[in-house]
């Protein structure tokens, strides 16, 4: 009688072993797969020790606030667009933290980042240097000669309007003139690159390479 | 067959499967020689034994590429029990069979230890049909070497 059901005995056999060994299998597997890995947990320490120094560096800077301004917020970038030479980035701050907008965003060594176009309770959206609609008065540190920034030849940045017989050469540095509304005077852009000046035209118009590095842009300081 | 000659067969279907898996780490080929010794078992009359087996190697295989331990010893000895109620008298018949369980074992490919049921159907296809095709061929190749005798003579070893 046994013997008939032989293959059935031995099927059931198989099946309530595999089962159980599948419970216990399938734990151990599921266990092995969450357990995070010496390198994560290498890469995960460095990163916070990383951000961990930028933050007290940001920290510091704050509290010393040697900028020109009377009202002086950190935030971190949480959106970049496009990823290079971005003209939008998008902040962790708003409206809640004191953000308004129009106020001009540097990043933590002080060099012009941009200007807070449009803020929610919790974010603000900058435009920045780059973007097409950038006009700000800036003026050559050393000639004090006075021209119109504009965000309109990627990957650099153009001063127009410099008068034609200008003194200014490469690696001179550009720092804002304090006559556009919203930016106070001495913030470091760039520094020029190259002069050029069209033909009939009474002006020189010098290439800028910006100062702030956009390719590291984590946190920013916002201020009035 | 005798013990002897099973244990010789255990011994070389052990050996072409690690070769496969743990050396030449050929993914796609699965677990495809203990696959096809149980199906020839079965149709050797010895199912009890297919059976068995079927879940031994099973549990071998998956200690051997490192997958949830259990799963493939239960596929197999599910089809080394399906094995014995499917027609198996001429070639074409143990092809089709082979094709069959082929995808059925291919369907187990739904279940990720990590993440449940997922359905990855061009992965699972494509595996099927590799599976399934190298199994088929197989059955024949060996159908053909055993109808012309070569095996069962006694001095080839």
């Amino acid at each position: 009688m046994i013997w008939r059901f032989r293959r059935e005995l031995a099927f059931l056999l198989c099946l309530l072993t595999g089962l159980s060994l599948l419970k216990v299998g399938w734990k151990a597997k599921l266990i092995s797969s969450k357990r995070v890995r010496p390198s994560e947990i290498r890469y995960n320490y460095e990163e916070l020790f990383r951000e961990n120094q930028r933050l007290r560096r940001l920290l510091r800077l704050q509290e010393k606030n040697t900028f020109p301004f009377s009202f002086l917020g950190a935030a971190e970038v949480i959106k970049i667009q496009p990823a290079v030479w971005p003209g939008q980035i998008t902040v962790n701050k708003g409206s809640l933290d004191g953000i308004r907008e129009n106020m001009v965003v540097i990043s933590p060594e002080g060099r012009l980042i941009g200007r807070v176009i449009d803020v929610t309770e919790t974010t603000a959206t900058v435009f920045t240097i780059f973007h097409p609609s950038t006009k700000i008065s800036v003026m050559l540190q050393s000639s004090r000669e006075i021209g119109i920034l504009e965000g309109i030849s990627l990957p650099y940045l153009l001063v127009r309007y410099l008068p034609r017989d200008s003194q200014a050469k490469p690696g001179d540095l550009v720092v804002t003139s304090g006559l556009s509304e919203f930016y106070p005077k001495g913030l470091t852009v760039g520094r020029v690159f190259r002069l050029t000046s069209e033909k009939n035209q009474y002006f020189l118009t010098a290439w800028i390479r910006p100062e702030a590095g956009f390719a590291q842009l984590e946190e920013v300081f916002i201020g009035r | 067959m005798d013990g002897r000659r099973f244990g010789e067969w255990l011994l070389v279907i052990v050996s072409l499967q690690v070769l496969l898996s743990a050396v030449l780490k050929w993914k796609l080929a699965g677990p495809i020689c203990f696959f096809l010794w149980i199906l020839f078992l079965g149709w050797g009359k010895l199912e009890v034994a297919s059976i068995f087996m079927g879940f031994l190697l099973g549990l071998f295989y998956d200690l051997l590429v490192r997958g949830v331990i259990g799963w493939n010893g239960l596929l197999l000895s599910i089809i080394a029990y399906l094995n014995c109620y499917f027609p198996q008298g001429s070639l074409r018949e143990k092809v089709l069979a082979t094709v069959v369980f082929g995808i059925f074992y291919s369907a187990g490919l739904i279940v990720n230890p990590e993440y449940g049921l997922v359905w990855e159907g061009g992965q699972m296809l494509r595996f099927s049909l590799i599976f399934s095709g190298i199994g088929a061929l197989g059955v024949t190749v060996i159908f053909q070497v055993e109808r012309m005798g070569l095996w069962t003579r006694k001095s080839y070893w």
